[in-house]
């Protein structure tokens, strides 16, 4: 080995040194299970729409409390029970932050200037579920963030497609009509567990959106006219999203691949 | 029922040996401690799917945490070069020189440079580590020495 080798082994060895393991045997064990072998169970999908009602009443009557679906949705998996819990207002400060500066330097670099209320618009939900969070701004943008290992939380917005695409897509529903049903962005393989993020707009006629995903149906929360819906799996590109209205009747659909670049 | 068990063991004892050389292999490449465990964690839940099919596991997470790594890497622009700025805070010794332009090697000169001087792989086991033929992983490995060389020397 030449000098130079040896320092850059040396250097790396010494990198390397403080580098810690995050995860064990028994997360990959139950995260390839369900995302393998999850029955779909319709007997819970009746008390979804109660869940995702009650807890979108909470982000917007108190702000503290938020849906949590820690392996939330109507799949029969016991790691995946739909439940609605208070979260610190320090977490959901923190992934509101992280999201909004993540969105804003996208939109800088998009050569769209303002103050983030301006360009975002306010809060129209918060999704926390475990570690992370989902938020959704008024514009329809909407950006996942994740606990980081020194405990702050960083943003890992993958989106489908081009990320300029998508935020100028989201822009433009600001100033035009919302459309029946709309996927605006999917985003997955989050920093944490394999999972995947979907949100998009709904018109008003809309009280319910449910995405199809190989788990099972998961119905979205519907905050105004922006849903966003979240499972424990990652690669649904193939699945449908519908909107109902208030009589069960299916008013629209729309596909992630639609997404997709053609 | 003794098979299934047998099985599941194999995959523990296997996940228990080469975990930490992963993540470390992923972190250095990376420059990211969660993002190595993110990809690691994937790379191991896909060969938990798939462990009776698998006739050689090393070989086969390697490759599928360095093709990992590359998607990573690729899809974090804006969070490489927030680390970057962070990185240039440290006074600038030959560690760091040689640590900074290491952040500056395209993915796959990087990669190989890791596997080669941290994991001490030969340049066949490199090669198929990184899926690639195995004329390319010399130049790569030469390319990124010489540039370090150059930076040192300035």
């Amino acid at each position: 080995m030449t000098d130079l080798e040896t320092q850059l082994a040396s250097v790396l060895a010494e990198r390397a040194t403080g580098v810690v393991v995050t995860r064990d045997v028994d997360a990959v064990e139950r995260e390839a299970t369900i995302g393998r072998h999850a029955p779909r169970d319709r007997s819970t999908s009746r008390r979804r729409p109660l869940l995702a009602a009650a807890a979108f009443m909470a982000v917007v009557a108190g702000g503290a409390m938020v849906l949590d679906m820690q392996g939330g949705g109507s799949t029969a998996s016991a790691d995946w029970t739909p439940q609605v819990q208070s979260v610190s207002t320090t977490d959901r400060a923190a992934i509101s932050e992280a999201c909004a500066a993540e969105l804003m330097a996208l939109s800088s670099n998009n050569g769209i200037n303002g103050t983030a209320e301006e360009v975002l618009g306010a809060i129209a939900a918060v999704d926390v579920r475990g570690g992370g969070g989902y938020v959704v701004y008024d514009s329809g943008l909407g950006c996942g963030a994740e606990r980081a290992d020194d405990g702050s939380f960083s943003v890992e917005y993958s989106v489908t497609g081009d990320k300029s695409t998508v935020l100028a897509q989201s822009l433009q529903q600001i100033n035009s009509d919302v459309p029946a049903v709309q996927v605006l962005s999917v985003s997955s393989g989050v920093v944490g567990n394999e999972r995947s993020y979907a949100m998009g707009v709904v018109s008003s006629e809309a009280t319910a959106v449910v995405v199809s995903t190989r788990l099972g149906p998961v119905e979205a929360t519907l905050a105004g006219q922006v849903w966003i819906a979240w499972w424990p799996a990652s690669n649904a590109l193939d699945d449908t999203v519908t909107a109902t209205n208030d009589a069960g009747q299916t008013i629209a659909k729309a596909s992630f691949s639609d997404l997709l670049p053609s | 029922m003794i098979v299934i068990k047998s099985s599941l063991d194999s995959f523990r004892e296997f996940y228990d040996a080469e975990v930490d050389g992963l993540v470390r292999h992923a972190a250095l490449i990376l420059r990211s401690d969660t993002d190595a465990n993110d990809v690691v964690h994937d790379a191991f839940v896909a060969a938990y799917r798939r462990w009776s099919e698998i006739n050689e596991p090393r070989p086969y997470l390697y490759r599928s945490v360095m093709n990992g790594c590359r998607n990573r890497y690729r899809s974090n622009n804006r969070e490489r070069d927030a680390i970057r700025r962070i990185d240039t805070i440290h006074p600038a010794d030959e560690h760091h020189v040689l640590w900074d332009v290491l952040a500056e090697l395209p993915i796959n000169e990087r990669s190989a440079v890791v596997l080669r001087f941290y994991g001490g792989f030969s340049q066949a086991e490199i090669a198929e580590h990184l899926d690639c033929p195995q004329g390319s992983v010399g130049p790569w490995i030469r390319r990124a020495l010489n540039r370090m060389k150059e930076q040192l020397d300035d």
